[in-house]
């Protein structure tokens, strides 16, 4: 009878336990041995408890508790809230540039954005810089807003994301646009700034690190 | 967003970038990258293709890969894997490093006393009577401690999927 057996029982509990991490000794070891040959419960605790050794083998304890600096998850919601705040300054001009344009469609997340004749720009063109492995053009033009910049991009590496940074002669940096990796690797789009044209210096392509420059015009 | 994969993730993260990188400042750039990219890319994540955790795990090799190209020279080994793939992908090695990365976390949620029991039982080698007496406690209680460590360790590893 279980009810009786467990009465009898000369074990005590987490022998099981201590059998199956090897830390019983090994008289105990014996007699715990003997002991399963009759106690189902025993038997249970040990199926149950069998796998974690081989699982505790793979993760070595070392810093289980070590603390985390707290500069780890500032850092990382610092980075995410400036993102946040260019991506959403980013839609901002491209609304603005919408309605002073009044024919540019809205296409964020697209990568063509067609203008209208009325709003060909009337600028220069910039050259990619030589090194650059991406093709294309990148064309700045006067709006009564600001500036425009058309990309018409091929050959892009996989970034996540990209951003389309745009320089002025005083060194200050805006981003004119940020989109995502499209099949092709090509981008047609336009980004918009509110520096008058003449003080933008030049056009950068990153990723989501400003440090990873993708191409520039020269 | 950042905050909750840091709740969830984060100290896993950690200990796995610490194991990698030599200098701590790179295991906590590496780390910091992961949550910022896993917050931005949140989108794709499919629950279908696997836990949040093996995902985040994927990111982190690739953000360990090309913090690593940036020039920093402390990696202890070079990862595996296509950096240039921004999407990771199941991989085994991914999976036993998310069932070690759940076994650090349910060992870090036991009690210090449970915790202790069972890294100088398992990790240290210890009997139950070599443990009882460093501590200066009866085997009995040791014996009882190591009991209610594994069913604590057994149900948060269950309840994470790592056992059934």
């Amino acid at each position: 009878m279980t009810g009786d057996h467990d009465h009898d029982h000369d074990h005590e509990t987490g022998s099981a336990a201590a059998y199956v991490l090897g830390a019983l000794e090994p008289d105990e070891r014996a007699t715990f041995e003997s002991h399963l040959e009759t106690c189902e419960q025993c038997r249970q605790e040990i199926a149950q408890f069998i796998p974690i050794p081989g699982l505790l083998a793979r993760a070595r304890p070392e810093n289980v508790t070590a603390p985390i600096p707290d500069a780890v998850l500032e850092t990382a919601v610092e980075r995410a809230s400036r993102e946040l705040g260019a991506l959403t300054s980013s839609r901002r001009r491209w609304r603005w540039a919408a309605v002073a344009a009044a024919t540019i469609a809205i296409a964020l997340t697209g990568t063509t954005l067609p203008l209208d004749d009325d709003t060909t720009p009337t600028g220069a063109q910039l050259a990619l810089t030589e090194q650059a492995t991406v093709e294309g053009t990148i064309h700045i033009g006067e709006r009564p807003w600001g500036t425009a910049i058309d990309v018409d991009i091929t050959d892009l590496p996989t970034r996540p994301i990209y951003r389309m940074v745009v320089v002025a002669r005083d060194g200050t940096r805006q981003v004119a646009a940020t989109w995502g990796p499209t099949p092709t690797g090509a981008a047609t789009l336009t980004g918009a700034v509110a520096l008058t044209t003449d003080t933008v210096d030049h056009v950068l392509i990153t990723s989501d690190d400003p440090a990873d420059i993708i191409t520039r015009t020269t | 967003m950042v905050e909750s994969l840091y709740d969830d993730h984060g100290p896993a993260l950690m200990a796995w970038a610490r194991g990698r990188f030599a200098d701590s400042r790179d295991a906590e750039e590496v780390v910091a990258d992961t949550l910022v990219r896993g917050w931005r890319n949140h989108h794709q994540f499919d629950p279908a293709r696997g836990s949040e955790r093996a995902w985040m795990f994927g990111i982190a090799r690739n953000a360990a890969v090309d913090h690593h190209r940036k020039g920093k020279r402390h990696l202890r080994s070079v990862p595996v894997g296509d950096p240039d793939d921004p999407e990771p992908r199941p991989d085994p090695d991914i999976e036993r490093l998310v069932e070690s990365s759940h076994v650090r976390d349910a060992l870090a949620g036991l009690s210090r006393d449970h915790r202790d029991a069972v890294v100088a039982a398992f990790y240290r080698g210890l009997t139950t009577t070599e443990i009882a007496e460093e501590l200066g406690i009866p085997a009995g209680t040791v014996k009882s401690r190591l009991h209610y460590a594994l069913r604590a360790l057994h149900a948060h590893l269950q309840e994470h999927g790592v056992l059934r």
